[in-house]
């Protein structure tokens, strides 16, 4: 067994265990939870949704950012290529999506006011949309879910081949097509979260929607990637591929992505204040009633600022333990926006219960399991070196 | 060997050093000859009189031309009133808000190429931030003159800026209008300063090679007194880095700001969230059209080949085509969103754009999908990347499109809003396509005035590049300064 | 002059030209090593590592453009509120009198000027500039030196300052050429 095996092997043990821990702890939360009650009826069902976003959000973002590295080329991807194919790959996908099920089949009353029949009689906007949802909804979710993986499949297969053969044609043939699957993937995915989140709103829409939460989860994606860096560093198989100038890339892609974060949250805000109008304001109106606010306000400053501030400054972009502090806060802080954008919509009060932390972890744990044990399916760094060697000696 | 690599071998083996850049960059200025050399092709050349053959001489007499069309139209507009235009209730806003912001967005993409590019230390830039920075400047200035000519009064502009005065007012802070004038200014000064501060050495240059008294006066004056120093080159560096990290969240900023121009409205079509970053998109998109349009002609008459490469146009047109997708990304959210809101409004606008037969301006609508989606679209294929002749059509095409978008935009919203009783129709008159044609005119004066009097090309960031991969050369390391621009 | 001051002219320096920078960069580092402090470079391209054998560390410009920021800001959110809350307090749209959402992009817009000002500005005046003749310019060498030239001056008020001496070891060195400059008559 060779020495990069023996490391995958240790990095994919560790993932299990915080996978496995987390896993059965969330569980026993949620059962806790979903006993004790509160005053949800639907505590469940809500944690439920709550804990897949926030864990689909990582697995989309790191696939997304794996087409974004393919189609542009960067050498900024090469080393982490694999962290974003175990985080977001073709059975990570499946999973995720699995797991939305009981929502498209099951629970479509609790969540979606076009499934409600007496709103839909009395709303001439439900009616009007009306064909867009019911049967045409599951039908779209199959075709997210088929495309994405079909994607996803193709890449992970051309990178494989790539490591298999050290063929440079297999690369060219992942740039070729990134672009289009790129353009394919920002598509879908703003209609995918149309569907399942905005659509939890009668009325209320934004255009901007849909690349917000993408870049949301662009962020997560690097945030993750800077952690595994920061940690990994000093040990094979990265020790002299985690140099500075990557450690300052992926830093920079996290630092772009938390100001287009806060570019498109303020924009969002700013039009919707201005305009003032009934169907506009009630999301902003959710989410500042009953202490929401605060969370809000907050935002502003930990999820901007503090990213921010830290990442502009180039000491914290050359050590790596630094970075991963960074990656975790950006973790945690997507965490509490996550928490902002989802559960408001169906909670006036603010406040967490145990189902919600406890459906966190369990997801958390699910795609900490699928990236362990995708990760340990190819070796870490990829072998195909004439691309990797030019990119460490870009340096 | 491709064409690619071709033109970076001959940039490390050619004949060069330190002093033919000078003399090929700089004699553009200080020589006149050099424009009397570059011919014009084709018929044109036959026609004119020998002394007149160079392209700079048709192209600056061409915009000079306009620019006097320009002087009289606003000379009509001022003397008259704004009635000239075509603007009137219900279309408040006509062919002065649609260039302001064409112009506006062309103007973005020189400061993409310099600021972006040089905190990505990308070194290749360098032979193109220049021109593209002078376009800034120019397009800015274009952009200006609507806005301040629209108040009517041009001679009290000044009373947009906040100041004391006896009437005891003070500007709408809450007005988008404002946020404008504080963005443009802002942009303008900051786009200046940035241009200025990076010919600062070029001009120690052109005082030094200069062989008679008023160059040698006017570059030295200009120069500040530049000696490149060492100390002073460092703070140099630290400035220009930091002025590009200030200028490319201000290129984002003041194209969102525009785009609040509409969005803080709730006029139909306006009031949508993604219009920020779709405007910014669009401004790129059209800016980096007009940056391939200037430079296929400048790099052939002047013969700029091996500073402006291939490498350069396919990575223009890749990023034409980024920013195009965006576009039309937008166009679909735009379309989609019309529809999903469930508003008659916002569906009678979808309505208003899209039905060929019964509305009076969808043609506008399908010709922007043909300029802005379709047409860019062949810039998937890299044998049109690679083509200049397909390059310049389809930049013009974006052009074109993107001034599409505002009409778009501006007269179909505006034309049939909430109220049927006062729905209208737009038509531009005479003066108004007079002053569009008089600023583009304009706008092309002036960038071949800026070629003939002020180094057009970065000599001294060429200097360095070139050194750099000199240097690579002679230690046997593979050169990755144009290898970075995928 | 009548300004009493002595106003003859003083010598300069000795001015040494290389022919690129590699040779510049080894000379420097080797003047630097025997004792020379008050030296500067003078070269048509910025060359790494330069200022680290002038010993020359300067990070003042930085904090300049943060203060200019940061006035920037401030300047336009004070102008913002009290316009808008006390000098002319008036309902528009309904919107709060300090209406914070709106009033971030003119504070936005104001920051970065002030921090461009401070960066450009600060830049000129760190570097004693506007000065369009300087004592430097006296020698031959510096008509190339925004050229093809890479110049080294040892200052005359460097205190190991020997004309003959510096000359010796500039050549050394391979200067191409090598002069020693005065100041100019009435400067």
């Amino acid at each position: 067994m060779s020495e990069t095996t023996v490391q995958t092997t240790r990095i994919n043990k560790t993932c299990m265990t915080l996978g496995g821990v987390a896993l059965v702890a969330g569980i026993i939360l949620a059962l806790v939870g979903a006993m004790s009650g509160g005053g949800d009826p639907h505590a469940f069902q809500h944690g439920y949704f709550f804990g897949w976003t926030y864990w689909a959000c990582m697995a989309f973002g790191c696939f997304g950012v794996s087409l974004l590295h393919h189609a542009a080329r960067g050498h900024w991807g090469f080393p982490v290529v694999r962290i974003f194919e175990a985080g977001g790959g073709p059975i990570t996908l499946a999973v995720f999506f699995a797991a939305l099920i009981p929502v498209i089949f099951g629970w479509r009353e609790i969540f979606y006011p076009w499934a409600d029949a007496a709103r839909v009689a009395v709303d001439p906007v439900l009616q009007h949309r009306a064909p867009y949802f019911g049967g045409f909804f599951a039908i779209r979710y199959v075709i997210y879910a088929g495309v994405f993986i079909l994607l996803s499949l193709l890449n992970q297969n051309w990178l494989r081949q790539e490591e298999r053969t050290g063929d440079d044609r297999w690369w060219k043939k992942r740039q070729y097509w990134g672009g289009l699957f790129l353009v394919v993937y920002v598509i879908l995915t703003n209609f995918m979260w149309t569907d399942w989140m905005m659509s939890m709103y009668d009325h209320w829409y934004s255009t901007i929607y849909g690349v917000w939460i993408m870049v949301g989860s662009a962020l997560l994606a690097f945030a993750f990637t800077g952690i595994v860096l920061g940690t990994q560093y000093d040990k094979v198989p990265y020790k002299g591929v985690v140099v500075p100038w990557l450690t300052k890339d992926i830093g920079n892609w996290m630092l772009t992505f938390t100001m287009v974060w806060a570019y498109f949250s303020l924009s969002q805000y700013l039009i919707i204040w201005s305009g003032n109008l009934p169907e506009f304001t009630k999301y902003f109106i959710d989410r500042s009633l009953n202490g929401w606010i605060y969370v809000g306000w907050s935002l502003i400053v930990i999820h901007f600022f503090v990213p921010f501030i830290s990442l502009l400054s180039p000491t914290v972009k050359r050590q790596p333990w630094r970075l991963a502090l960074v990656g975790a806060w950006i973790l945690f802080v997507r965490l509490i926006d996550v928490w902002f954008v989802v559960t408001p919509t169906w909670k006036t009060s603010i406040g967490i219960n145990a189902v919600d932390i406890g459906m966190f972890l369990f997801f958390g744990g699910v795609w900490m399991l699928l990236f362990g044990w995708r990760l340990a399916q190819a070796p870490l760094i990829t072998t195909m070196t004439p691309r990797l060697k030019e990119a460490v000696d870009h340096a | 060997m491709s064409l690619i690599d071709m033109n970076k071998h001959e940039m490390i083996t050619g004949e060069w050093d330190n002093r033919s850049i000078d003399g090929r960059i700089g004699d553009i200025v200080l020589d006149p000859n050099r424009h009397l050399e570059a011919k014009l092709p084709g018929l044109l050349g036959k026609l004119l009189p020998q002394n007149m053959r160079s392209p700079w001489f048709v192209m600056a007499g061409i915009g000079f031309v306009f620019v006097n069309i320009l002087l009289l139209c606003v000379t009509i507009l001022v003397l008259t009133g704004i009635g000239v235009w075509g603007n009137n209730q219900p279309v408040g806003w006509g062919f002065d808000i649609i260039n302001f912001v064409w112009w506006i967005g062309i103007g973005h993409a020189g400061t993409l190429i310099s600021a972006i590019l040089l905190l990505l230390r990308n070194q290749w830039r360098n032979s193109i931030n220049r021109f593209a920075e002078a376009m800034t400047i120019f397009a800015v200035m274009c952009a200006g003159m609507y806005p301040l000519l629209h108040t009517g009064r041009p001679w009290v502009a000044y009373w947009l800026f906040p100041y004391p005065n006896v009437m005891a007012l003070w500007p709408q802070f809450r007005s988008p209008l404002i946020w404008d004038v504080f963005a443009v200014s802002t942009y303008f000064t900051v786009s200046l300063l940035f241009w200025y501060v990076g010919m600062i050495p070029d001009f120690a240059t052109l005082r030094d090679r200069a062989t008679s008294a008023i160059p040698r006066h006017v570059f030295g004056m200009l120069a500040l007194g530049w000696t490149g120093s060492a100390k002073a080159w460092h703070r140099y560096m630290h400035a220009s880095i930091m002025l590009a990290g200030l200028s490319a969240p201000l290129v984002l900023s003041v194209h969102s700001i525009v785009s609040f121009d509409f969005a803080m409205a709730i006029v139909p079509g306006w009031n949508t969230t993604i219009f920020p970053p779709y405007f910014v998109a669009g401004a790129v998109f059209a800016g980096f059209a007009m940056v391939i349009m200037f430079s296929i002609p400048i790099r052939k008459w002047y013969r700029l080949e091996d500073f402006i490469t291939m490498k350069h146009f396919d990575w223009m047109a890749k990023v034409m085509l980024a920013t195009g997708l965006i576009v039309a990304y937008g166009y679909m959210m735009e379309t989609f969103y019309g529809w999903y809101s469930g508003q008659s409004a916002e569906m009678a606008l979808l309505y208003n754009r899209g039905n060929l037969a019964n509305t009076p301006y969808s043609w506008a609508f399908y010709s922007l999908i043909l300029f802005n989606v379709v047409i860019p679209n062949f810039l998937w294929i890299p044998k049109v990347r690679q083509n200049l002749t397909a390059l310049f059509w389809i930049s013009l095409s974006v052009n074109i499109g993107m001034w599409f978008e505002r009409y778009v935009i501006i007269p179909i919203s505006l034309s049939r809003d909430y109220l049927p009783s006062s729905f209208g129709y737009y038509t531009p008159t005479i003066v108004d396509f007079g002053m569009f044609f008089g600023t583009i005119g304009f706008f092309v004066f002036m960038m071949f005035l800026f070629i003939r009097f002020l180094p057009m090309i970065n000599m001294f960031e060429i200097k360095e590049l070139w050194h750099h991969m000199s240097h690579h050369k002679e230690h046997g390391h593979d050169v990755v300064a144009t290898g970075e621009a995928h | 002059m009548s300004s009493g001051r002595d106003t003859s002219p003083k010598p300069f320096g000795v001015v040494a030209s290389f022919a690129n920078p590699e040779l510049l960069l080894e000379a420097t580092r080797r003047a630097s090593e025997a004792g020379y402090r008050r030296m500067d470079a003078y070269t048509p391209i910025p060359v790494e590592g330069l200022t680290d054998y002038l010993k020359f560390k300067d990070s003042r410009l930085g904090w300049i453009t943060f203060l200019g920021g940061i006035t920037g800001g401030s300047i336009g959110l004070w102008l913002e509120w009290w316009t808008s809350t006390s000098a002319y307090a008036h309902n528009s749209g309904g919107k709060p009198l300090m209406s914070w959402p709106m009033f971030f992009p003119v504070m936005y817009e104001a920051t970065i000027l002030f921090a461009a000002f401070g960066a450009t500005f600060g830049m000129i005046a760190l570097c004693g500039l506007p000065r369009p003749h300087q004592p430097v310019f006296n020698a031959e060498a510096m008509a190339r030196a925004s050229q093809d030239r890479f110049i080294l001056c040892i200052e005359a008020d460097d205190p190991n300052y020997d004309e003959k001496k510096i000359s010796e070891f500039m050549k050394d060195l391979g200067a191409e050429e090598v002069e020693s400059v005065m100041t100019t008559e009435g400067y």
